[in-house]
């Protein structure tokens, strides 16, 4: 008997509790978008983001007017490094997720742990382009990476993975000036070069020459993101809105305090460069399949 | 890598067709993908087309293999390529004919270096040991198998040998090299890359040497080997906007031994010197569109002075004479004086005068003999400036297009009997339409006209098949002319003994009594050519292959041997070759590349001379494999059923260490063996190695 009512009391306790849950997860929150400038593209965002959460407020906030008043309760999206900076230094409290920022330029910035604060990574894992790179190459087991300073933290990601995968990685610091002895041995003792997401190194005056040289010793270049299959990278992985929306969505109905600390894209595409794959022969090579083999990779 | 003045076509540089560039499907809204601030850079008329959309069949030789080779000259890596027959006069002249013909001239196929064609305008040949030129320095050849006078011009008559170094960008740094070998085989070899300014310059120094063949088939020392110094400066200025200027200069002098003739008492050795200079500037109007003008002259130089000890009435002016007049009776008159008779009074008085010279001279004994110097040299310069406008205005057609004038100048008293030039002009123009997606149409024609020859066009059509998307079929049909060289066209040739001693009827200077004359009414050679060919890529396993079958006609075909005492060149004869070939290189593990060609080639020539350098079977087989602690190994078989009748087969074995050592420096030994599996002269009777086996050592350091 007394263990019926024990019972009951705590059927009633859990039913109490996941409503009040429930409630708590409808409840309509304040999403607050800090941007430095208020764009067409930033507008995109914002009103994509609304749409995805109808029972949330989604505002955006420039970093001008986030200024000018005293920040209101809610949870913060910070786009760009600025707005991440703005946060750290007013704001930093609140819970917040940081997207379009980079493992390098947050470097120098020194963030305590204990925030509620999650950074979102914009660049591509290094071992996911690998990984790509190895799908459309299968042979090829040499692959170069230039780095600095700033993106040696990306190489040692990449070694472990690397190792892993019987990969031999040519690496050589670089200054990102041309022409380069260190660029051309790494042309030469490698067989595919992948580009790390470091602008100092893989930027629009780079490039130009970069791709000439590798492309005359029939070398491909993989990565460093999206903008750069344009030129005449091989492909890349990348995550568009859509994706990043997504994680984000998925994200806020997290409670603040389970959200990761930092992360990577978690949904992405495979960009490919159609006209150089068709001059390297690589006629069946299609960034669906691709993306579909590599996630297909990643799941636990 | 663009070096190449029309690589292999419009062949693989320009113009991929292809389908597509496709846009790629960033949002111009889009905040996490935003690029617009990359510029492309690998636009469509920087592609290579890959190998299935080429309008003919194409052997690619890579660093990596030439490397793996062990190969030391450019005709030795030419056995790689599936029906290319090598063949040696001596030594130091190599015979490289596609497919065949002569045994002695090899003078239908092209051969350029950067776009700098080293055929010589005078006397047809390429001298393959005098190319100022390092094999350390090339990036790829890229081998066009087949006519191709519409990307090249005339005599790029049966294949054409493109040459392409490395670009001084990608050479930085400093290189040596030392090769020690038997057969006294000596190299040295050191480069060094800079930059200045906007500039990348690579200065190459090298020299080389080797015994050649140890001994003539009665087993007497061979005097045929060869050496040479050479230089080469290449520069890349990179100017403002998409414009680049590359310019070379390059110097090489040596010496090729040459056996003891007749008459000589001393080696006819050719002391030989080649110059060139190339400046080339390319400048891209759109992306879509890019222009490229480029001039080169060269110079090359060869020399040979000896010492003879002749009989002096050969050398007697009245029996010269009579060789002019009746070359038969004179020929006659050597061999008994006092047999024949002259048919007209004047070459009655002729022999007369000839017959007391012989009496004078004790010849019913031992003829009295004078001695001197007699020399051959030529001093040949060409001079090249051409335009070509690449233009791909929609995603489906593309058009190379292009002027060029040539000026060509040889001096030889021995060969030419003094100067002869020749200009020349030419038009061409090569289109490539995609007119389904997956037929793609490629017409051109090359218009040219020169003053020794006349004109001429030379058509070519090709049509290739994706019918899936890694695999193609082709049919190709194209034509394509050699013209005559100035000493088949302007032929006056002659030996002059200089410094007589005792003088020759009063005079120290004397000419033997034959003289060779052109008869200058030779026309251009043709070649009608067509192929059927199936090329493949399989990416997912790295394989490539291509196979064709071939059926080529060679019309107006100048066969005969080119000699003093019958110098008779004409258009008579033909020759006719149909087979099928076939390459197939694949990376079979991230470690092993294996890499096999086989040709099976039916010539029939009206002249026996022109079937001798055709091996009915030829091939070759390697494999390359990279080993743990950067030890690096590779075996290389070549094989020909019969090159001049004699078979031809070779295992080429090398092992190579790379070690890292401290500062970025690397070094690399490496141990090539050759072994003959045969044991029959190379070519000819007198060409002969003691041993079957030749060791090779080298040592590479680059810093």
């Amino acid at each position: 008997m007394r263990r019926t009512w024990m019972w009951q009391t705590f059927c009633k306790l859990l039913l109490g509790m996941s409503l009040l849950g429930g409630a708590a997860m409808l409840q309509a929150a304040s999403l607050w978008v800090l941007a430095e400038h208020d764009t067409a593209a930033v507008q995109s965002f914002q009103h994509t983001l609304q749409a995805q959460r109808r029972q949330d407020t989604v505002s955006l906030v420039t970093l001008n007017q986030a200024a000018a008043t005293p920040s209101p309760q809610g949870t913060w999206i910070l786009l760009g490094d600025k707005a991440l900076t703005w946060h750290l230094q007013h704001n930093a409290s609140a819970p917040a997720l940081a997207l379009l920022i980079s493992q390098q330029q947050t470097q120098h910035l020194n963030i305590p742990a204990n925030l509620p604060l999650t950074l979102l990574w914009r660049e591509a894992p290094a071992s996911r382009q690998l990984k790509l790179g190895q799908l459309l190459m299968p042979l090829h087991s040499r692959v170069g990476v230039l780095f600095s300073a700033a993106s040696q933290q990306q190489l040692r990601a990449l070694e472990q993975t690397a190792q892993q995968r019987q990969i031999k990685l040519v690496s050589k610091s670089w200054d990102g000036t041309f022409p380069s002895s260190q660029v051309q041995r790494v042309l030469e003792d490698s067989q595919w070069l992948l580009a790390l997401d470091d602008p100092s190194l893989f930027n629009p005056t780079t490039i130009k020459p970069l791709l000439l040289g590798a492309y005359r010793q029939k070398r491909v270049l993989i990565g460093p993101n999206a903008g750069y299959v344009q030129a005449g990278s091989l492909a890349s992985t990348y995550s568009d809105q859509q994706d990043w929306l997504k994680q984000l969505n998925e994200l806020l109905d997290m409670p603040a305090k389970q959200r990761p600390r930092s992360a990577f894209a978690r949904y992405f595409k495979v960009m490919l460069n159609q006209q150089v794959a068709h001059s390297l022969g690589l006629t069946n090579a299609d960034a669906a399949q691709l993306a579909e083999q590599l996630r297909q990779g990643e799941q636990p | 890598m663009r070096q190449g003045l029309r690589p292999l076509c419009a062949a693989l540089w320009l113009c991929a067709g292809s389908s597509a560039v496709t846009s790629l499907p960033i949002g111009a809204e889009d905040l996490f993908t935003n690029s617009s601030e990359v510029p492309e850079v690998l636009t469509a008329t920087r592609l290579r087309q890959p190998s299935t959309e080429v309008p003919g069949s194409v052997t690619v030789l890579d660093r990596e293999l030439i490397r793996a080779s062990g190969a030391r000259s450019i005709p030795e890596l030419l056995r790689l390529v599936p029906g290319m027959k090598v063949g040696y006069r001596n030594g130091n002249q190599v015979n490289v004919n596609y497919h065949g013909t002569s045994i002695t001239e090899a003078r239908r196929m092209q051969v350029l270096v950067d776009g700098r064609s080293v055929y010589r305008p005078g006397l047809a040949s390429v001298d393959w040991v005098d190319i100022p030129l390092a094999i350390e320095d090339i990036e790829r050849i890229e081998v066009f198998r087949g006519p191709n006078t519409v990307t090249y011009g005339a005599n790029a008559l049966q294949a054409v040998v493109n040459v392409i170094t490395r670009n001084p960008q990608d050479s930085l740094g400093t290189r040596s090299k030392v090769t020690v070998g038997e057969r006294g085989v000596r190299e040295f070899y050191g480069s060094h890359g800079f930059t200045a300014g906007n500039a990348s310059l690579r200065l190459s120094l090298g020299s080389r040497q080797f015994d050649g063949f140890d001994e003539l088939a009665d087993g007497s020392n061979y005097h045929n080997g060869s050496h040479a110094e050479y230089f080469t400066l290449s520069a890349l200025h990179n100017l403002v906007g998409e414009q680049t200027l590359e310019w070379q200069v390059g110097a090489k002098q040596g010496e090729n031994e040459r056996p003891t003739e007749d008459f000589g008492l001393s080696d006819p050795d050719v002391e030989a010197e080649d110059y060139f200079g190339l400046m080339r500037w390319k400048g891209a109007v759109s992306t879509s569109h890019e222009l490229q003008v480029q001039g080169y002259i060269q110079q090359q130089n060869r020399s040979q002075d000896w010492h003879t000890r002749v009989p002096i009435p050969l050398f007697d002016p009245s029996l010269g004479k009579l060789y002019q007049l009746n070359p038969q009776l004179a020929n006659a008159t050597v061999k008994n004086p006092f047999a024949v008779v002259g048919t007209t009074p004047e070459e009655t008085a002729l022999l007369t005068a000839f017959q007391m010279t012989v009496v004078n001279n004790n010849c019913m004994t031992s003829c009295n003999e004078s001695t001197g110097t007699t020399q051959a040299r030529t001093h040949e310069r060409r001079t090249d400036i051409e335009l070509q406008d690449t233009w791909r205005p929609f995603d489906n057609f593309s058009l190379v297009s292009g002027l060029g004038a040539r000026h060509d100048r040889a001096d030889s008293q021995t060969f030419l009997g003094g100067t002869v030039s020749n200009d020349s002009w030419r038009a061409f123009s090569n289109a490539e339409w995609r007119f389904a997606p997956n037929w793609l149409l490629n017409a051109g024609g090359m218009f040219e006209h020169d003053e020794l020859s006349g004109s001429n066009f030379s058509p070519r059509i090709a049509l290739n098949w994706l019918f899936v998307p890694e695999q193609s079929l082709r049919a190709v049909y194209s034509e394509a002319v050699r013209r005559p060289d100035m000493f088949e066209q302007n032929a006056v040739w002659s030996y002059q003994g200089r410094n007589m001693s005792p003088l020759i009827s009063g005079s120290s200077t004397a000419s033997y009594y034959q003289v060779a004359r052109a008869p200058g009414d030779l026309e251009p050679e043709h070649i009608h050519a067509s192929e059927l060919g199936w090329n493949a890529y399989w990416s997912t396993w790295q394989l490539s292959s291509d196979i064709r079958l071939f059926y080529e006609e060679l019309h107006k075909q100048i066969s005969e041997p080119l000699r003093l005492d019958n110098f008779n060149p004409s258009n008579a004869n033909q020759s006719r070759f149909h087979g099928a070939e076939g390459q197939l290189d694949w990376q079979a593990s991230p470690r092993d590349r294996l890499r096999l060609t086989y040709a099976y080639v039916d010539n029939t020539a009206s002249d026996k001379i022109d079937r001798r350098l055709t091996a009915r079977h030829s091939g070759s087989a390697g494999w390359m494999h990279e080993w743990n602690h950067d030890w690096h190994t590779s075996v290389f078989y070549y094989g020909a059923d019969q090159l001049n009748e004699y078979p031809f087969a070779r295992t080429d074995w090398r092992l190579a260490k790379r070690f890292q050592l401290a500062h970025e420096q690397r070094l690399e030994i490496a141990l090539m063996w050759q072994l003959r599996l045969d044991d029959e002269p190379l070519t000819w009777a007198e060409n002969n190695q003691r041993s079957r086996s030749q060791w090779l050592l080298s040592a590479e350091l680059d810093f």
